[in-house]
């Protein structure tokens, strides 16, 4: 490769570096598709669902999948103990529990790189304060502060997602702070300094730059816990309620009818666990790819 | 040394009171009265004493004092829907916990942490990437769905283990300490062997589901520990100098790559307790987290204050001994910020 550095029409951008880097691997490639299957999934699944979600038909009960067979090819997935349609259902869970995981993570990380950087950016007492209190909110489990949030607010998915925001927020922080703590004592900034560059325009066209994929790589490992954690907040009856269909939810309702129909329990979790499984491999990828770019 | 003690110490007390003073606010936020949420009484049926003055007057802050005092006397209110001591039924409920977090913790560390270094020993090789991928699978395991899964088909297919519970109702164990290898131990029941079987038959289920993810966890951040240490400029120094290898592990690479998990191991410990708490509502283990989550279903809001502090208590804790012991291992260590 290196031979050919000189020859080459255009160098790769470090987007197009990471990119390369992060293609070489199958298993990456393959997480990447589901992701994005998952994605479309997400935003498609209303669409192309064969029944509504909240539809109980009363003739068709606790249905088998249809490889089964008492299973009928008109419920793919067979259906739950009040007759709806499982893969209906899965593909709005995917809407509302990927969904709502997207969501709160993008806030989490808007505030969290936010205070961040103005930690990074300040010395002295001020970050220190808020170091000490943000390590003392990480310290404490993602449920129990869940748990202090539904007993204020109530439950509900809202408030599920409020919760694990605060939670996120100070890894976020923490990452934020760093990179710009060591980025703020390169001589690229004093030179921008001297420069007479203002804050903003030093985070703006200096700091964020090298910023943002230490963020990505972040917000990935934050996705695949908030994904896990409204699932279970679902699940222990402590986010989205009963008629919604979030896949811990339905997890929890298929409970009931384990025994008979193990199905109820099977295909929601294995949904969760692919979407977490897609998520760990994309980010896992991508960090490694990064580390490769930057040790070539 | 005494330094990093100290400043570990005042952090941790500072902390403790933020915490205390996070769970008396608490009582205002949550819905209902105030004393009620504090003590689990209504003002009528406290007895007298000045706190319960300071609290008929609503001067709160010389509450909060007493209510601090209260705490250290042990006396933590009463719960809002059994009317049970709180104190009498955390110190029975919190070793359950305990002892679950650290089967688990053990089962992980010793399953990851020797698998972590054979991987990081043998990486960009076959073997590495297998346990790579496997830890990846192991790790993205929903952990009630896992736990279900296990209870399902061990539990309820084969009839192997037990799926619920401590221990069997057969057995009539007296509490002495909580942790229950310990109370069967020092029991002296007729069938103590029996009990002792039985006891571990109940734990495997549960300390397995959480072990099972606490040990990808460890594997991976072991692996990239010896992996970062394979690559100091030391360990090519001691081959060149002849050193046999399973010297520069013993001398370099075990140490220093232990060195490098500690701390991580810090950031996990939230991570654990989440889970053990999950798995507590699953399989019914009479812990804290299974009392937590009935707590807020029945709206018991004194009991849900005197939790979340007691387990963000124990939790911060034991994270900041962790940190503060790898920072004793290795004072070169970044400052504590």
């Amino acid at each position: 490769m290196a031979n050919k550095l000189y020859n080459d029409e255009q160098y790769p951008s470090p987007w197009g570096a990471t990119w390369r880097e992060f293609k070489q691997s199958h298993i990456a490639l393959t997480g990447f598709i589901i992701l994005n299957v998952f994605i479309l999934l997400g935003i498609l699944g209303p669409l192309m669902t064969p029944y509504e979600p909240y539809a109980q038909n009363f003739q068709s009960i606790l249905l088998s999948p249809s490889w089964e067979n008492n299973g009928t090819i008109a419920h793919v997935l067979g259906t739950d103990a009040v007759g709806r349609d499982m893969l209906s259902r899965i593909l709005y869970g995917i809407q509302v529990t990927f969904g709502a995981s997207v969501l709160l993570v993008l806030g989490a990380m808007v505030i969290g790189v936010t205070l961040g950087t103005l930690a990074g950016m300040n010395k002295g007492v001020r970050s220190s304060v808020l170091n000490h209190i943000l390590d003392v909110l990480m310290a404490i489990p993602t449920l129990l502060i869940a748990i202090i949030i539904v007993a204020i607010l109530g439950v509900g998915l809202s408030n599920a997602m409020l919760a694990i925001g605060l939670a996120l927020i100070p890894r976020f922080v923490h990452a934020t702070r760093d990179v710009v703590r060591t980025e703020m004592n390169k001589n690229y900034i004093a030179t921008a300094r001297l420069d007479g560059a203002s804050h903003w325009h030093i985070f703006y066209f200096n700091i964020l730059p090298n910023l943002i994929e230490h963020i990505i790589v972040q917000a990935t490992l934050a996705l695949s816990i908030a994904i896990l954690d409204i699932s279970a907040l679902g699940f222990l009856n402590l986010g989205a309620q009963t008629l919604l269909p979030e896949l811990g939810v339905m997890v929890r309702e298929g409970l009931s009818t384990a025994y008979i129909a193990p199905w109820n329990v099977l295909f929601p979790g294995m949904c969760i666990f692919l979407l977490v499984l897609s998520v760990n491999i994309v980010g896992d990828s991508l960090r490694s790819a990064i580390r490769n770019r930057l040790t070539h | 040394m005494l330094g990093t003690l100290g400043r570990y110490f005042n952090l941790f007390f500072i902390t403790l009171f933020i915490l205390v003073g996070l769970s008396f606010v608490l009582a205002f936020f949550f819905p209902g009265d105030p004393v009620f949420n504090l003590t689990g009484m209504s003002l009528e049926e406290l007895p007298t004493s000045a706190y319960t003055k300071a609290l008929a007057d609503e001067r709160w802050f010389v509450a909060f004092w007493y209510y601090v005092q209260s705490l250290l006397d042990g006396s933590w209110g009463i719960s809002t829907i059994t009317g049970l001591d709180l104190f009498a039924e955390i110190s029975t409920l919190l070793p359950a916990t305990i002892e679950l977090t650290a089967y688990a913790t053990i089962v992980a560390l010793l399953v990851g942490i020797p698998l972590g270094f054979w991987c990081g020993l043998k990486h960009h090789r076959k073997t590495d990437y297998a346990f790579m991928s496997i830890s990846m699978l192991m790790s993205s395991f929903p952990i009630f769905w896992l736990s279900l899964l296990l209870i399902l088909v061990v539990s309820l297919q084969l009839g192997w283990l037990p799926m619920s519970g401590r221990l069997s109702l057969l057995y009539d164990i007296p509490h002495y300490s909580g942790f229950i290898l310990l109370d069967i131990y020092v029991s002296d029941h007729p069938y103590r062997q029996e009990a002792l079987m039985d006891a571990l038959r109940h734990m495997i289920l549960p300390t397995l589901s959480v072990a099972f993810l606490a040990t990808a966890v460890f594997l991976r951040t072991t692996r990239r520990a010896v992996v970062d240490v394979l690559e100091q400029d030391y360990i090519a120094a001691a081959q060149t100098r002849g050193i046999p290898f399973w010297k520069i592990f013993l001398r370099h690479i075990m140490r220093n790559a232990l060195l490098a998990v500690l701390p991580l191991l810090a950031v996990q410990v939230s991570t654990l307790v989440t889970n053990v708490m999950i798995v507590e509502t699953i399989t019914e283990w009479p812990g804290i987290g299974d009392w937590l989550i009935q707590a807020i279903y029945e709206r018991d809001y004194s009991a849900i204050r005197i939790g979340m502090l007691v387990v963000s208590t124990v939790v911060v804790f034991v994270t900041l001994l962790i940190e503060c012991l790898s920072k004793l291992f290795d004072p070169t260590q970044e400052q504590f910020s």
